[in-house]
């Protein structure tokens, strides 16, 4: 537990937030878990949350609050998270979902992490009543004014904010950055092939046509060929 | 906390040296603190020592924040000044004018990553495994490549074979490197050739196989990012290296610590980084990024935007004639008289004349231009050229490599976006 713990306040320090830990408590205490299912939006490329949901490139990730870690029967850890061990503490899944690689080292989840402690705490809401038995910490109405604010501007990172930034950034960002998106100037026909590779070469799960239709017109609206949002234009 | 080896360095650069002991000082608390008081008392204190200076009212500051100071994630630790293009992978060059060292030094190194580097890189630990077509497979660690074998230093030019893909239209896919993905430090390490020798080539071996311990971005377990290699008449060049020291200290992290290979004049993919493995082979490697369309380029001259049969495509091997103006830089004011200066390099070949032209390529002057210090290294040029009158100008810098080639005036278009060896130009507003 104490590496643990050292590891989650250099996550904090890391995210440039206030100590994180101290105050889960609370923060679970007011999160909410439908905004929960949104943030989970980002997981879903590589989980499934429901009762008896399929393996993808992660576990499934029903009942995980409180399972052990590193343990679903048909899934191939890495050694990393083996080694791991223990189980998945509101704490731990805090820390983890700051910063995954840094919490487990040379473990396989690369996806980059969720800096804002509200998307963690809503999303472990969420995943906290996926499970037979969801474990009590608190109203789940948010008791405190103070977490409820304006609505926080979704962020797209270098993305241009247009109909289709959000299916785009959630399925393109679990594994690499954004970054490399917006260096691109291709015709919606080679999105399409880019899409195709990256399913059948780069591991990416299939994305449903419906979804897939969105995505490439924002791709090809605003990453095409005359490149109208290159970063370094 | 001992303030010694790193009061004055930063926390992330602290961090990327030693995890473990920095988590250690930095979080674990002194006996009677809480474990909460991370920061506060000794914690603090320390930061100061991080910082380069003392912090005079951290009594004050609240439990739990963090320096202000240490609050960006800097993902190019130990990097100065270059150009972020991606942060997940790590991908970054290097402006021009910031490659005017003779010899790169790390930090100014360019970064190209195609998955996540390891996490343990501990050189103590390191193993590297020789094996296929040999008589005598190895399993060596870092100290038995330095007592096994000849310690050699060469300087060794390694560019990116996408350098130059962003002036592509239309746009090729892929990092949009500039000019500066490429780079010439010093590297210290033992000959492949040497190492290849000694475990014994079989007949029958054509090709090497390259392992490194990076992970793909996928997460899937086993899945290789990368693994290229090369001809076994490459491999067995007397400047191929298995490289453990860059410019006389450790590899970078970002360019393989703590093992890599160095193939120089090669597009840099072929100098697998956190060297693991080199394995010899009865065919091409068909590793991830050799087949399809990866670092290959069509076997014929195509028109820009033609679609080629991937079957067309063949595999890179030497990187093209090329020079880079490193002085002065771009888009700078300059006086009636200037010294310009820079690099040029051509793949398994040296170069033999560097000119410039300041009158948009009517006409050329010689450069004064360096042999390699080595080969594989680039070559230094230099002349002070003269303008006539103030006003805008282009100074343009082209090599001729030992086999009468010559730097382009337009880009030899391809789908991937490889091989763009097009003249430097350089901006000057002269007064």
């Amino acid at each position: 537990m104490r590496t643990v713990m050292a590891a989650a306040l250099l996550l904090a320090c890391a995210a440039a937030a206030p100590a994180g830990a101290a105050d889960l408590e609370a923060r679970l205490a007011a999160a909410d878990p439908v905004r929960g299912k949104k943030v989970f939006r980002k997981c879903a490329a590589c989980h499934t949350a429901e009762k008896g949901g399929r393996k993808k490139i992660g576990p499934n990730l029903w009942g995980i609050v409180g399972a052990r870690a590193g343990a679903r029967a048909g899934f191939r850890y890495s050694k990393a998270m083996k080694a791991f061990g223990g189980s998945w503490t509101f704490e731990r899944l805090d820390a983890y979902l700051t910063r995954p690689r840094a919490v487990v080292k040379g473990g396989s989840m690369s996806f980059a992490g969720l800096k804002r402690e509200r998307d963690r705490a809503d999303v472990i809401a969420f995943l906290n009543e996926r499970g037979d038995g969801p474990a009590a910490f608190g109203p789940v109405t948010p008791a405190a004014p103070a977490v409820s604010g304006p609505a926080e501007p979704e962020d797209f990172g270098q993305m241009v904010s247009a109909p289709g930034a959000s299916e785009t950034f959630d399925a393109c960002t679990p594994c690499h950055s954004e970054r490399i998106v917006v260096q691109q100037g291709l015709t919606r026909e080679q999105w399409d092939e880019l899409m195709v590779w990256m399913v059948e070469e780069q591991e990416m799960e299939p994305i449903e046509e419906g979804a897939l239709a969105v995505i490439l017109d924002y791709l090809a609206e605003h990453y095409g060929p005359d490149r109208p949002n290159f970063p370094r234009r | 906390m001992p303030k010694d080896s790193h009061e004055n360095k930063g926390l992330y650069a602290y961090f990327a040296e030693n995890p473990d002991e920095a988590r250690r000082q930095f979080f674990e608390p002194a006996p009677g603190l809480s474990r909460r008081g991370f920061f506060a008392g000794a914690g603090l204190a320390a930061a100061g020592g991080l910082l380069g200076m003392t912090i005079p009212f951290y009594a004050n500051m609240p439990r739990g924040l963090v320096p202000a100071a240490f609050a960006s994630e800097d993902v190019l630790v130990g990097k100065d000044g270059l150009t972020l293009l991606n942060d997940r992978p790590i991908n970054a060059e290097t402006p021009a004018h910031l490659l005017d060292d003779a010899i790169t030094p790390t930090a100014r190194h360019f970064i190209r990553n195609n998955g996540l580097p390891p996490e343990d890189a501990d050189a103590a630990g390191w193993t590297l495994t020789v094996d296929g077509l040999v008589e005598t497979a190895m399993e060596l660690t870092i100290a038995d490549l330095k007592a096994g074998f000849e310690v050699v230093t060469m300087a060794l030019t390694i560019e990116c074979g996408g350098n130059g893909r962003a002036f592509f239209d239309p746009p090729a896919r892929g990092n949009q490197w500039t000019v500066g993905a490429v780079g010439c430090s010093e590297w210290t390490g033992v000959r492949l050739a040497d190492v290849l020798k000694k475990a014994g080539v079989k007949p029958g071996a054509v090709y090497t196989a390259h392992y490194g311990a990076d992970t793909h971005l996928s997460g899937k377990e086993g899945k290789l990012p990368i693994s290229r290699g090369v001809p076994l008449a490459k491999a067995m060049t007397g400047n191929v290296l298995i490289a453990f020291a860059m410019n006389g200290g450790p590899l970078h992290r970002q360019n393989g610590a703590p093992l890599r290979l160095v193939v120089p004049g090669w597009p840099g993919s072929c100098s697998q980084k956190w060297l693991k493995r080199i394995q010899l082979r009865d065919i091409v490697h068909d590793g991830p990024k050799m087949t399809g369309k990866s670092y290959r380029v069509p076997a014929y001259p195509v028109a820009p935007g033609d679609k080629v049969p991937t079957e067309d495509f063949e595999i890179i091997e030497r990187m093209p004639v090329k020079s880079l103006v490193t002085a002065p830089a771009n888009g700078g004011a300059a006086g009636r008289e200037v010294e310009v200066r820079g690099h040029a390099w051509s793949g398994d070949r040296t170069v033999s004349a560097v000119d410039l032209s300041i009158d948009f390529g009517k006409s050329w002057m010689a450069a004064e231009l360096d042999g390699p210090v080595n080969p594989g290294a680039w070559q230094n040029w230099r002349r002070t050229v003269a303008f006539p009158e103030a006003g805008y100008y282009e100074v343009w810098a082209r090599a001729t490599d030992s086999a009468g080639e010559m730097q382009p005036f337009a880009i030899d278009w391809n789908p991937k976006g490889y091989l763009n060896n097009t003249m430097h130009r350089v901006a000057l507003r002269v007064a």
